[in-house]
């Protein structure tokens, strides 16, 4: 289907806006980012709020969502409730660390309960998509990626805040390091996954749709070959590997500066990454039956 | 004016007007019995019963519904037995025509030369524009003769056919281009010279229990017959065959394809009779009592081919066939000779009798008086017969006719001959030795044996070897269509529904000659579900014709002066002719001046597209010194146009309709909305250059009784509907809005209800004007030198004495991959065809309908996979496709319906979207491909179909703007997807129709 | 709940783009925008054929809205605008949809588009405002092939009503008085189900239905 770019948007900061809270609460589980947790729980939020304002020129009828919205089973229905939780979270958390006597200490159930709700809204935002209609969609890998795009970006935005802020990033190396590590293995599975769905589409032979004679056959082999470059150079390599290599190197030195270094090139990698990712998601976005 | 005055002089002018396909028009008030079907929010909705024009023939019945003084929508009719209740996708656009932002709406005049892009239309008033048209065609033909005018004429999209007849009579010239050169006129001519002018028109309704498609597939063009009939028919039938190069839309569940290569269906026609013959599955009684199978034909050479004064519409013809003067001094020359198979002795048929059908269609004969017919006499007959019509019969046995009510209608039994006659088909070893009246002894053989003879070369084998198909299928099929499925109907299986391909390859009219016999051999001649003719109904001659009833103040047409007979002499013969002047040799004496000048000439809403090389037309068409178009819009052949008449739609005018083939019923088409502005019904335009020529239109004295142009529309069809039991126009209207069609079987019970109509002698009367049939003799048999349906014909025998023609034969189309192989030698070489229906448009139609054209946004050429693959193109890719004419470009269509080497093109496409005065004609035009000079050796049809092409991917490289789309001339392109933003602005304009 | 659906004769369906116009000019669908379309599917060699032309068969596929039992797009409306009818058929209300497309995304079909001038998203709504006065739905009635019935499902498909206001079951029969031919269950297909339970189905006689159901 085409590019949907407020979705497109909407979903790489959504999944960033996770990372950080999720990557705050790791750190915070270790004591560690004190003075700047308060700013991650804002960039959290901020993130969202402009994944919103991307997600609002996708909206036709923004003033209707008031209007009878709440159908439970929708997976919109469901997001919108997921960052409302989320939102709450984040206040809360900024709240705590507010009060905390540092400004900056959270106490270990707070930190698991941001961690979750991160986890949590980025696979309630992914599952939206989880679509029986479009089989390059319907996966829980699909899932994941997106979760996987939160821990490749998160952490290693949390990592730069830190250097940023001055504070000590010693302990920025594992989350980010696992984080990639995590969000590399997902967005590989996901383009794995999708690289093979190909055979999941409706096949009818020689067809044609008198409303577009020039347009080519939809053919979903060849639709689902024409991303490898997105999916394993877009995605995986700049998208999750680059990110991996520069916290495993930010890590070994350690240091703010390296950390500002890497840790920006990673970020940038790992969004031009989930952007790729995306492109390539609406890309194979056929729906089962593709010839309408 | 007398109505039986009127109606003779309106029938011999009719005659006068041969045989094109025609009408009468009329509107005045719209008085309608508008039934009101309840609200839908806003005003109420009427809806008004009417009959579709939105293709160029088919009489579909509808409803239009109209709202607050607009057009909604329209749907199908259910009471309209011949058509079922459908209305096609172009038919249910009309509205988009009706309403359509670009409509022409006021006369105008072209202010800019002919080679500008920009015609520079400005707008005019009726009054002028008919003074130009008076003073500058008065003119011209003074300067040059009557004969420098032409007309061009296109199927009526309006609502007359005023280049067919009228237009003819106002200007007394014969010249005129006209589509049914290309489309019907072959098969009609096919059939004049047969038996009966069109009785190519088979009766669908009448549910054929095999029913054959060649070449045809009216289930997309609506037209001939309704898509719901179309497929009701093909489903109901025991047997469906189709013969056809591609995979056709309903043709995917025929039991039988034979997908010939292009341009053999001759071979395919004699073929089939070839196995009815050896399988003895032809009608006896029908070859020897109904054709001029049995007739003698004189075998030597050095022997003087005579003369037989025919009656008919052969009228005086030389010929081969022995006759009774021949033999015996003072015999008669029009009693053709048989030998009789019981007695071993000569006897014959006379042919002529005491007043035939043709002799009052003699377009001299315009002062037609009916007393002096009945002279004494025989009506036509054998020797000894003292013939009556025949009366014995029973109801006919069609299935399926629950559902539309349409009745049975009455088989006469096939008669016998008389006692002691019983004609042979064959003659001795070596030929019958007859002894002329001058003592010379001569040898005759039958035209039964000629046929034999000419079959005997195209076995199932050879035929397989021409036409690409599978013997064992080709004689399966020929044997179940001729044996008949249910013996105890006393009739066959139907007849052939055979269409415009086989007028396209260069042997038109002798491949629907071929088809004509075969359907005669096999006893499906006026049968119900076979060929049965243009149906006789009200009016009494086909549909909206241009009628003037006035005779000529300026004389008639010179025949002999047509352009074109220098080359094909049959164009000229007074009465047995086609009727139109082919279209290259007219624009080939607009370039020469040879043998006088054309300098001018009126379409109506004719164009250069659709026969002959469009570009050579285009070309010369712009050297006229003045030309008139009538139309809807601003089409490419408008674009050289001096001046332009707006015409309405036929949503917009009041019309009586009669089935224009054997669908055998008649209604109206009922006024819905006014014209738009200043546009007028056609009819009354008409009327008005018929004013404008100071020629009468009607009989009178005024100028209002001969030029009634404010009452145009009721005057005309009153008189069409002179005879009939509802003879005001208003009252018939109103009956139609309550009941819909009537059904001829039951009003015209002897001239359509009946089958088997030359044992009754109303084969070739049924549609005469009912004052006149009251009167007039009805002899038997069909309307022709030797009054039988001639498998030998006596007029191309005239003509071509020494060309073998008389028997129809196959020819290889010459460009064709036998004739000229040298176009094939390459891998991107293919054998093209063209001219499938499209179902959204009806030819060059419609292009600028949104509805239609974003489900049909471009040209396509069907290629089968295999080919595409090897030349490296793909689905939706351009292509150029090239002869040494020209090239074009269309969109590739991967089809495994098609042959490979073979493609099919679409024809005659134009962009109404282009800001141009020919509208990108040439763009993706097929006929710009065309040989001009390849021809029809008898009739000039063009080549349109079956010649080579070199085919290969349009790219920016190769493509004018860099651009593999085609574009205009200022490089804008095409609208070629239905997301198009241009259609939309092509949306009904429902506030633009009050004049300016 | 009943079902109602439309059962398309596939041996009858010539293609004539009829039931497209139709649903435009009484529907008011935008120029460009399409409640129904009709493919073509094929040609493509028969199964017993030599693999080559002339061996070859097409058939022409109606897809719309598929009305089914089980509706993705009703599922994932957030605002329920999408919606089950009391009549079964699936509708959108209007003034409830916020223009997500998620439904759009969510129908396996693809029969929903965004209106780009009302900024909702719309589809076939089975030409509700004539089957509630117990019409035919448009592109039944004006079915070039007498090819098309309307029903519920759950009277089965023999009880939909066509043209002529007949039933399909009245009008089947071997011989040249009845103009549908006889079919086995195996011959009624519809379209890919992937949960959804399209109710539509499409009458397929001796070829081969192509794509999964």
């Amino acid at each position: 289907m085409e590019l949907q770019w407020p979705l497109i948007l909407f979903t790489t900061l959504t999944a960033w806006g996770c990372g950080v809270l999720g990557g705050a609460g790791a750190l915070a589980l270790k004591g560690a980012g004190k003075k700047s947790q308060q700013l991650l729980a804002i960039v959290s939020c901020v993130l969202l709020a402009l994944g919103g304002i991307a997600v609002f020129f996708h909206l036709q009828h923004w003033e209707r969502i008031f209007n009878g919205f709440g159908h439970i089973t929708s997976g919109i229905t469901q997001e919108l409730i997921a960052i409302v939780v989320f939102v709450a979270v984040a206040v809360a958390y900024f709240v705590v660390a507010r009060k905390s006597d540092d400004g900056g200490t959270l106490p270990k159930g707070m930190a698991w309960v941001a961690i979750a709700i991160s986890v949590i809204l980025a696979a309630v935002c992914a599952h939206s998509y989880m679509m029986p209609a479009r089989p390059a969609w319907d996966s829980v890998l699909e899932v994941l990626s997106i979760v996987g795009a939160a821990c490749l970006l998160g952490p290693a935005t949390c990592a730069i805040v830190l250097a940023a802020k001055g504070e000590e990033t010693g302990e920025c190396g594992l989350p980010a390091v696992a984080g990639s590590a995590i969000g590399a293995v997902c967005t590989a599975a996901y383009a794995a996954f999708v690289q093979l769905s190909a055979g999941a589409f409706s096949q009818v032979g020689y067809y044609f749709d008198p409303t577009h004679p020039t347009k080519a056959v939809a053919d979903a082999a060849a639709t689902v070959g024409a991303q490898a470059p997105l999916l394993w150079l877009g995605a995986v390599a700049v998208g999750a590997v680059v990110p991996l290599v520069c916290c495993v190197m930010a890590r070994k030195k350690g240091d703010a500066a390296s950390w500002k270094l890497f840790g920006g090139v990673a970020v940038v990698a790992a969004l031009i990454g989930a952007v790729c990712l995306r492109v390539a998601f609406y890309n194979v976005g056929l729906s089962v039956f593709m010839f309408y | 004016m007398g109505k039986l005055t009127m109606t003779r002089r309106t029938f011999a002018k009719m005659a006068a007007a041969t045989a094109a396909a025609v009408g009468v028009a009329a509107p005045a008030s719209s008085a309608l019995a508008e039934t009101k079907t309840g609200t839908t929010g806003a005003g109420e909705v009427k809806r008004i019963r009417s009959t579709c024009r939105g293709c160029g023939k088919m009489e579909c019945g509808v409803w239009v519904y109209v709202q607050d003084g607009k057009v909604i929508r329209s749907e199908g009719d259910e009471a309209a037995f011949q058509s079922m209740g459908n209305h096609c996708s172009k038919g249910q656009a009309s509205l988009q025509a009706a309403y359509h932002p670009d409509r022409l709406k006021y006369p105008m005049k072209r202010t800019n030369p002919k080679d500008s892009n920009d015609p520079g239309w400005q707008r005019i008033t009726w009054d002028e524009a008919m003074e130009t048209i008076g003073e500058k065609f008065s003119e011209l033909q003074s300067k040059y003769g009557n004969e420098t005018y032409f007309s061009m004429a296109g199927t009526s999209r309006i609502w007359s056919m005023g280049p067919y007849a009228a237009l003819k009579q106002c200007f007394v010239s014969p010249n005129a281009i006209q589509a049914n050169e290309i489309c019907k006129g072959p098969r009609f001519y096919a059939t004049k010279l047969n038996d009966y002018n069109a009785y190519s028109w088979m009766e669908t309704v009448g549910r054929p229990r095999v029913y054959v498609q060649w070449g045809g597939a009216s289930e997309l063009s609506n037209y001939d017959d309704s898509c719901r009939t179309t497929v009701d028919v093909a489903t109901r039938a025991d047997y469906h065959i189709l013969v056809d190069p591609r995979q056709t839309n309903l043709g995917k569940e025929a039991d039988i394809w034979l997908p010939l290569r292009p341009g053999t269906d001759a071979a395919m026609g004699l073929g089939w009779i070839n196995v009815v013959i050896n399988k003895g599955l032809y009608d006896d009684l029908y070859v020897r009592k109904w054709m001029n199978a049995p007739m003698l034909v004189v075998e030597d050479e050095d022997w003087e081919p005579s003369v037989s004064d025919s009656q008919s519409t052969h009228g005086s013809k030389k010929n081969r066939l022995l006759k009774q003067s021949d033999i015996k001094e003072g015999g008669s020359n029009t009693a053709f000779m048989v030998l009789n198979e019981l007695n071993g002795e000569l006897t014959y048929y006379e042919s002529n009798g005491k007043s035939v059908a043709s002799s009052v269609t003699d377009a001299s004969a315009a002062d037609l008086n009916l007393s002096s017919s009945s002279s004494s006499g025989k009506l036509p007959h054998w020797e000894g017969e003292d013939w009556k019509p025949a009366t014995a019969g029973r109801e006919a046995q069609i299935h399926g006719l629950d559902l539309t009510g349409q009745s049975q209608g009455f088989v006469i039994d096939a008669t016998p001959f008389i006692d002691g006659l019983y004609p042979a088909l064959y003659t001795p070893e070596g030929g019958l030795e007859v002894t002329l009246k001058d003592g010379k002894k001569v040898h005759c053989r039958t035209v039964w044996e000629h046929l034999c003879d000419r079959v005997a070369e195209y076995t199932p084998e050879k035929v397989a070897e021409i036409t690409g198909c599978k013997a064992e299928d080709i004689e399966r099929a020929a044997t179940i269509y001729a044996t008949r499925l249910d013996p105890s109907t006393g009739y066959g299986n139907g007849g052939i529904q055979y269409m415009l391909p086989l007028e396209h390859s260069c042997n038109s009219l002798q491949t629907n000659r071929i088809m004509d016999i075969l359907c005669g051999i096999t006893g499906n001649m006026d049968t119900p579900g076979g060929m049965r003719g243009s149906t006789a109904g009200w009016p009494f001659f086909d549909l909206a014709m241009t009628l003037p009833s006035a005779a000529s103040v300026k004389g008639s047409p010179d025949q002999s002066k047509i352009i074109g007979s220098d080359k094909f002499p049959m164009l000229a013969d007074p009465k047995c002719n086609p009727s139109w002047a082919d279209a290259t040799s007219i624009y080939k004496t607009i370039e020469t001046g040879q043998p006088y000048k054309l300098s001018c000439g009126i379409g109506q809403t004719g164009d250069h597209m659709n026969q002959s090389n469009s570009l050579y037309a285009y070309e010369q068409l712009k050297k006229l010194d003045f030309w008139v178009s009538i139309d809807l819009w601003e089409t490419p052949t408008v674009g050289i146009a001096d001046i332009v008449l707006p015409a309405a739609h036929w949503m917009e005018l009041d019309c009586i309709r009669k089935s224009q083939g054997s669908s055998g019923s008649f209604g109206a088409t009922c006024k819905a909305v006014e014209p738009p502005a200043e546009a007028e019904p056609d009819l009354k335009i008409v009327m008005r250059i018929f004013k404008a020529m100071g020629q009468p239109y009607c009989e009178g004295s005024t100028d209002d009784e001969k030029w009634p142009i404010d009452d145009a529309e009721n005057a005309c069809n009153n008189i069409a509907l002179a005879g009939f039991r509802i003879p005001e126009w208003q009252d018939y209207k109103k009956a139609f809005q309550e009941n819909g069609p009537w059904d001829s079987k039951i009003e015209k019970p002897e001239a359509w209800g009946t089958y088997r109509r030359y044992e009754t002698g109303w084969a070739t009367t049924s549609d005469s004007p009912a004052a006149v049939q009251a009167v007039m003799d009805h002899p038997q048999g069909w309307d022709t030198s030797t009054g039988k349906q001639e498998i030998w014909s006596t007029v191309i025998d005239n003509y071509y004495p020494d060309d073998d023609q008389a028997i129809p034969t196959f020819r290889e189309a010459p460009h064709g991959p036998v004739a000229d192989p040298d176009l094939f030698k390459d891998d991107n070489s293919f054998l093209a065809t063209t001219g499938r229906r499209i179902p959204v448009y009806f030819h060059n139609e419609h292009r600028q309908l949104p509805w239609c054209r974003e489900l049909w946004p471009v040209p396509r050429i069907e290629m089968n996979p295999e080919d595409a693959e090897r030349i490296g193109v793909e689905q939706g890719d351009w292509v150029w496709i090239e002869t040494k004419e020209h090239k074009i470009r269309e969109v590739v269509d991967l089809y495994h319906g098609i042959a490979p080497g073979v493609v099919n093109l679409e024809h005659q496409w134009w962009f109404p979207e282009l800001k141009q005065a020919d509208k990108g004609f040439a763009l993706c035009g097929v006929n710009c491909l065309l040989d001009k000079d390849a021809q029809d050796p008898f009739i000039g049809t063009s080549n349109l179909r079956a010649y080579g092409v070199k085919v290969y991917k349009a790219t920016a490289e190769n493509s004018p703007f860099g651009n593999p789309v085609p574009c205009g001339d200022d490089g804008t392109e095409i609208i070629h997807d239905s997301s198009d933003p241009r259609l939309k602005a092509w949306a009904p304009d429902y506030e633009g129709r009050t004049k300016a | 709940m009943s079902h109602p659906a439309i059962v398309t004769d596939l041996n009858k369906c010539v293609g004539c783009l009829a039931c497209s116009v139709a649903c435009k000019a009484f529907n008011g669908v935008p120029i460009g925008s399409f409640w129904n379309k009709t493919l073509r599917i094929g040609p493509y060699p028969t199964a017993e054929g030599s693999g080559h032309f002339p061996d070859v068969y097409t058939y022409f596929l109606t897809v719309q809205c598929q009305h089914c039992a089980d509706p993705e797009c009703v599922k994932v409306c957030p605002t329920g605008a999408s919606h089950i009818a009391a009549d079964g058929t699936v509708q959108i209300d209007k003034s409830k949809c916020i223009g997500c497309q998620f439904c759009a995304m969510s129908c396996p079909y693809g029969v929903r588009y965004l209106n780009d001038e009302e900024r909702v998203v719309e589809k076939c709504t089975l030409c509700e405002q004539k089957t509630a006065q117990g019409e035919l739905p448009q592109c039944v009635t004006q079915c070039g092939g007498f090819a098309r019935f309307f029903g519920d499902l759950d009277e089965g498909i023999e009880s939909f009503r066509g043209p002529y206001n007949k039933t399909l079951g009245e009008l089947i029969g071997e011989d040249g008085d009845y103009p549908i031919k006889p079919f086995k269950d195996s011959d009624v297909h519809h379209l890919p189900d992937v949960g959804n339970h399209p109710s539509f189905r499409y009458i397929l006689r001796n070829h081969e239905w192509k794509g999964e159901e």
